[in-house]
């Protein structure tokens, strides 16, 4: 956030900074609709149409400091109401990505380390994870309906692979149930993976492309080495 | 009487001009009007004076189509539309008339068609003392028409002005000029997250102004009751590049402010919030006026996001505000969205017939800017042509005026 | 009186006077043109305008001094270096052109070769495209425009269109601060699109103005917080582009004064009042288009330069002697008090050894006749309610029944009487004993027509006129105003209620209003009761 007291010179900004970038971003006529719309909007003074403002002054430094562009959920209302087509979303994520890695807030960057390391944001080790599933999976099974639930890991052939969001086999696991549940009623062949399942992909959160590409790749050679041709990945 | 006739397109307030400089000159003209109601949108225009005039020009709508009516030059044909139009020497135009379902000669305006009709909009009200008959009946929404179900407004007329199987018409005349006056269409704001036409207290500028013409004061359509808090959303289909509408309308700041000051004057308990992008000049005297109208009203510079109903039916209304960068929440009683003027749809196929140049817009450009020495005899005035309030649509109705006297060789 | 043909002056400089002055040539040659410039500019046309031409008369360096008469017959005095000479004209067009007032002083700037006005732009632009050393050694430049006072969207144009000038000759970081941006033109919206895609910055101020400094070397500092990122900026200009107002020039305002017209709160020779658009003043025979009437776009003074000629030949259209609905002295009675004369808002007044109204010029709007203290003016043909004609219908009283107070309204028909019938569509609910009687103004009704009025059993009465502002005649609504208060102090001091007169405001378009002030007026009257009790009329 830019210190108040600072008074910044005009004519040490370079407003063709960012022209290239292909949001419409010019063409922002400070209606405010997007600030209106977007429900992150006054968390420590943040709105989008301030970012877009700062892309156009070209205020590199400030805007790679602040901590308003980590702030949005990219929920894309913004994008939705504004009547310049601005791309308010893309340009959030492109703005994210100027900041060095190191200084990616929070979480944010380690999970995304770990994940590229271990293939989910958690570390959490194959053998653990198999049995959350499974554990799981067992529970489902006591229900009535649902006597002889499994749940099908590396399923070669399967018609759709799904991908897991870290929190359903960290602090969420009751979530797994409710699509779960729902797959085995409608009698879909499904699968997991074992390995590289994490749906998080915080390379699209933080601007990182080489990261979202890593990690997509991965989901990719999933399909391919379980022969499924249909992807469903909640993020 | 000369032997020359012009045809003018649409009974608003640049087709009546140009049929009243016409006339002056023993030129028979014709006014072809595809609605039951003549004098355009602006004839239902409320007058926003309070005791000062504000020199909006509805009350020249409504004293031009007087003199129209009165002046035994002028023809004009309601409920009209196109069929055909060719040209050999002149042009020979085919009209199809909509049924005559209520006759003038008999309709006293008594009311009684519209208290009986069971049917949401089946029967609609004219403006003017001009209109005659005074009501129309809507085709889409008459149950007669639709499958004979109903004829409560026939049998109930005490004038027996009403026949629901009139036959329709056609008319063929012939023009040695066309003036193409056919104006604009509002926006229709149902797709902006605003809740208009599902809550019942949102309305268009268009209906704030019947709404005010009809009551003298702004009264809540969900329950009539008067209404206190109101908001003025402006840019609502303007400066709209997702909508290719890239433009401004020129009108509805005026319109707005002006409501605004009329409703103060009216209803002093009203509050009035005003959201605006920018701030258009209009009128001669817009520099006392806005620095008096910004006492009045609550100016915000930001337009609101979404709007969700209370379920008393009010209007729960989220905006940014600019002091404090943070989202508000703020309840009104009623929501005018001041929506923008925007190209007739029948403009490209209409285009398309008599060869008329259509900007990107969608608004008709004039010929000789569109690199045409000459046109074939076809003229456009008024808001057909882009957005014009009515001072610019009479001026430019008399632009026209005078290329079609130099066309017909006047 | 002689048919309506022929000359007219045009008065003028620019180019929408240039575009009326051909226009009528290519009809006529009927035409006095007096210019102030040292040229009036016609352009090249082909050899039929020429001849045309000729018997044109062209008065360069020339101002108008004074003018007598009336539409159909004016007589104006021209002046060129102290030589004088009479054009008798049938109609007179003023097509000035503007001024420029530059705005250095709202900014607290004073003029440098670092800061200039808008004006002075466009002549440096002129330069740039020869050769672009004007602005070597310039990096920033600055627009202030509409911070202090709004501006408009042809002051926006041109800076927007000057930006891309600019930075089509060099690349300049250009900022233009200013409070709302002005884009209720033709193609504003879009030029302020390619401004963007050239670079430019806008800075929109709500609230706080920048802090503006002019430093010694001439140049400007500007300080101020950007009202969506909340940041300080600042900012040193090399250029700095003032705003200017557009006004009427000096010479304009004295036609104004000379021809006896309206004008507008800004000093253009036009009322601000709907009734005179397009090109039309208070005076028939006399138009006035372009920048001599507003603040326009040159485009629409090209408009105005149409509406004009079409105006001329819809003038000369009008049967100069048709005297229906015309006022009209009786010689016998009149007294030359000239009172009339004074009056008369469209000065149809002529005063030679008798007093006549010209007819051409009458609008037959009855101020005249309402104030003459001789009853010497009439309206032809009008079977006008005057005080010595037929008088308002006396309204007889049913003997027995409860109170229904009669009102006499008398209703300008431009607004009022138009109103009550709208009112009556719309089925609203009217007082039972009223009636209307029509006038041709509001300003018409005498103070011995009211009068009559309420001897004729009136409880109450009432004026409808039109708005401030609204009236055809400029004047009407005022004129009621001072009779009502006139005859209500009279009604004070012989214990009468002064309620009982009323003077309200309408339009042509307010039916529900027109109802409610007729009700709201009658319940007074209930209030108040009769206007004499019937013992005393029995």
């Amino acid at each position: 956030m830019p210190d108040s007291s600072e008074v910044i010179d005009l004519a040490c900004l370079d407003h063709d900074k960012f022209k290239n970038w292909p949001y419409s971003q010019g063409y922002c006529i400070t209606c405010g609709m997007c600030a209106s719309s977007c429900p992150a909007s006054g968390i420590d003074g943040f709105d989008p149409r301030k970012l877009i403002r700062m892309i156009s002054l070209g205020l590199e430094d400030a805007i790679m400091e602040s901590r308003w562009p980590w702030i949005c959920t990219m929920c894309g209302k913004c994008e939705n109401v504004c009547p310049m087509e601005i791309d308010i979303a893309d340009a959030v994520r492109n703005i994210r990505a100027l900041r060095e890695r190191e200084k990616v807030p929070g979480i944010l960057h380690k999970g995304l380390t770990a994940a590229l390391e271990t293939g989910n944001n958690l570390r959490l080790p194959k053998e653990d994870y198999v049995f959350i599933l499974e554990d799981v999976a067992e529970e489902i099974a006591e229900e009535p309906g649902f006597e002889g639930f499994q749940v099908p890991i590396d399923k070669s052939g399967a018609n759709i692979l799904t991908t897991i969001h870290n929190k359903l086999v960290n602090t969420h696991t009751e979530d797994l149930k409710h699509w779960w549940k729902i797959f085995h009623a409608a009698g879909e062949e499904w699968t997991v993976a074992s390995e590289n399942w994490e749906g998080t992909s915080w390379g699209y959160f933080t601007g990182d492309d080489e990261a979202m590409k890593v990690m997509t790749g991965r989901i990719y050679e999933q399909m391919q080495q379980l022969d499924v041709k249909n992807l469903l990945w909640p993020e | 009487m000369t032997d020359k006739t012009v045809v003018i397109f649409g009974s608003g307030v640049a087709g009546l001009s140009a049929a009243l400089e016409l006339a002056q000159f023993d030129i028979s003209i014709k006014i072809i009007e595809k609605s039951d109601f003549t004098g355009g949108h602006a004839i239902r225009f409320a007058c926003k004076a309070t005791d000062k005039c504000v020199k909006c020009g509805a009350c020249l709508v409504e004293d031009k189509l007087d003199q129209a009516l009165r002046n035994s030059r002028i023809k004009i044909l309601t409920g009209s539309r196109i069929e055909s139009i060719s040209k050999t020497e002149r042009y020979a135009i085919r009209l199809n008339q909509k049924p005559k379902y209520i006759d003038a000669q008999k309709c006293t305006a008594c009311g009684v068609c519209l208290e009986k009709c069971p049917q949401d909009g089946a029967i609609i009200q004219g403006a003017s003392r001009n209109h005659s008959p005074f009501f129309a009946i809507n085709e889409k929404e008459c149950r007669y028409l639709v499958d004979q179900s109903c004829s409560q407004c026939q049998e109930a007329c005490p004038e027996k002005a009403i026949a629901l199987d009139a036959p329709a018409g056609q008319v063929d005349c012939e023009a040695d000029a066309i003036v193409w006056a056919t104006g604009f269409s509002l926006f229709n704001p149902q797709n902006k997250p605003y809740g208009y036409g599902v809550f019942k207290n949102i309305v268009t500028n268009m209906e704030l102004e019947d709404i005010l013409r009809r009551e003298g004061g702004v009264i809540r359509p969900s329950d009539g009751q008067s209404a206190r808090k109101i908001a003025f959303i402006q840019c609502v289909g303007s400066r709209d590049a997702k909508l290719d509408h890239l433009w401004c309308s020129k009108i509805c700041c005026g319109s707005a402010l002006r409501m605004a000051e009329l409703i103060n004057a009216r209803q002093p308990e009203s509050e009035i919030s005003f959201f605006y992008i920018d701030v258009q000049t209009f009128g001669r005297d817009f520099v006392p006026f806005y620095r008096r109208v910004q006492e009045e009203v609550r100016m915000i510079r930001a337009i609101p996001g979404d709007i969700f109903e209370t379920p008393e039916g009010q209007l729960r209304v989220t905006y940014i505000t600019g002091e404090t960068y943070e989202t508000t929440e703020e309840i009104f009683d009623c929501v005018v969205l001041s929506v923008g003027l925007q190209p007739c749809e029948e403009n490209l196929e209409m285009a398309r017939q008599l060869n008329l140049k259509v900007s990107d817009s969608g608004f008709l450009i004039p010929s000789e800017i569109a690199g045409e020495a000459s046109n074939n005899g076809v003229f456009n005035a008024g808001a057909v042509g882009g957005p014009m309030g009515i001072a610019e649509s009479i001026a430019s109705a008399g632009e026209t005026s005078l290329k079609v006297l130099k066309y017909i060789g006047f | 009186m002689a048919h309506l043909t022929g000359k007219t002056l045009l008065i003028g400089n620019g180019a929408c006077a240039r575009r009326i002055a051909e226009d009528i040539l290519t009809q006529t040659s009927d035409l006095i043109i007096a210019s102030t410039g040292e040229s009036f500019g016609l352009s090249t046309r082909p050899a039929s305008m020429a001849t045309a031409e000729e018997g044109a008369k062209i008065f360069t360096r020339t101002k108008v001094h004074s003018c007598r008469g009336t539409v159909g017959d004016f007589k104006v005095l021209l002046e060129c270096n102290g030589e004088k000479r009479t054009a008798a004209v049938e109609k007179v067009i003023l097509a000035e052109d503007e001024k420029r007032i530059s705005g250095f002083s709202s900014y607290g700037l004073t003029r440098t070769a670092k800061v200039m006005a808008l004006s002075q732009l466009g002549e440096l632009l002129h330069e740039l495209s020869e050769d672009s050393s004007p602005i070597s050694g310039i990096k920033t430049v600055v627009f202030l425009v509409g911070i202090d006072t709004e501006s408009n969207s042809v002051i926006f144009e041109e800076i927007m269109q000057a930006c891309l000038k600019l930075q089509a000759v060099q690349k300049l970081k250009i900022y233009i601060l200013t409070k709302n941006l002005k884009v209720a033109a033709n193609g504003l919206e879009k030029l302020y699109r390619d401004t963007r895609d050239a670079g430019v910055i806008y800075i929109k101020f709500t609230h706080t103005p920048p802090d503006i400094i002019q430093l010694a070397d001439g140049s400007v500092c500007i300080e101020f917080t950007d009202e969506i990122t909340g940041s300080i900026l600042k900012l040193a200009a090399d250029l700095t582009i003032v705003e200017e107002k557009i006004v009427p020039s000096d010479y304009s305002t004295d036609l104004s004064r000379i021809f006896e017209l309206e004008k507008d709160l800004n000093g253009f020779s036009q009322g601000d009042n709907v009734h005179r658009l397009t090109v039309f003043t208070n005076r028939k025979g006399i138009l006035v288009a372009g920048a001599a009437r507003g603040v326009q776009s040159l485009p629409d003074q090209f408009v105005d330069a149409d509406n004009a000629v079409l105006s001329l030949r819809n003038i000369e259209k009008q049967p100069a002697d048709q005297i229906a609905g015309k006022a009209q002295i009786e010689n016998g009675k009149c007294a030359r008090c000239l009172t009339c004369y004074r009056l008369c808002p469209y000065r149809a007044i002529q005063v030679n050894t008798r007093v006549s109204i010209a007819p051409a010029a009458c609008e037959g709007c009855g101020i005249c006749l309402a104030e003459c203290p001789r009853d010497a003016i009439s309206l032809v043909d009008q079977t006008q309610a005057t005080d010595s004609g037929v008088p308002v219908t006396e309204v007889i009283r049913p003997a027995g029944e409860s109170f229904i107070p009669s009102i006499t309204a008398f209703c300008c028909s431009r607004s009022a009487a138009s109103a009550a019938q709208l009112s009556a569509c719309m089925g609203k609910k009217l007082p039972r004993g009223y009636q209307i009687v029509e006038v041709p103004c509001g300003g018409s009704v005498s103070l011995s027509q009211i009068l009559t009025a309420f001897n004729s059993n009136a409880d109450g009465v009432m004026i409808l006129t039109c708005h401030e502002g609204n009236c055809h005649s400029e004047v009407g609504p005022r004129h009621a105003q001072q009779r009502v208060e006139q005859i209500r102090e009279h009604f004070r001091s012989i214990g009468l209620e002064d309620g009982r007169l009323v003077k309200k405001t309408l339009a042509s378009n307010m039916g529900v209003e027109f109802a409610g002030t007729l009700v709201e007026f009658e319940n007074q009257l209930l209030a108040m009761g009769p206007i004499r009790s019937k013992s005393e009329k029995e």
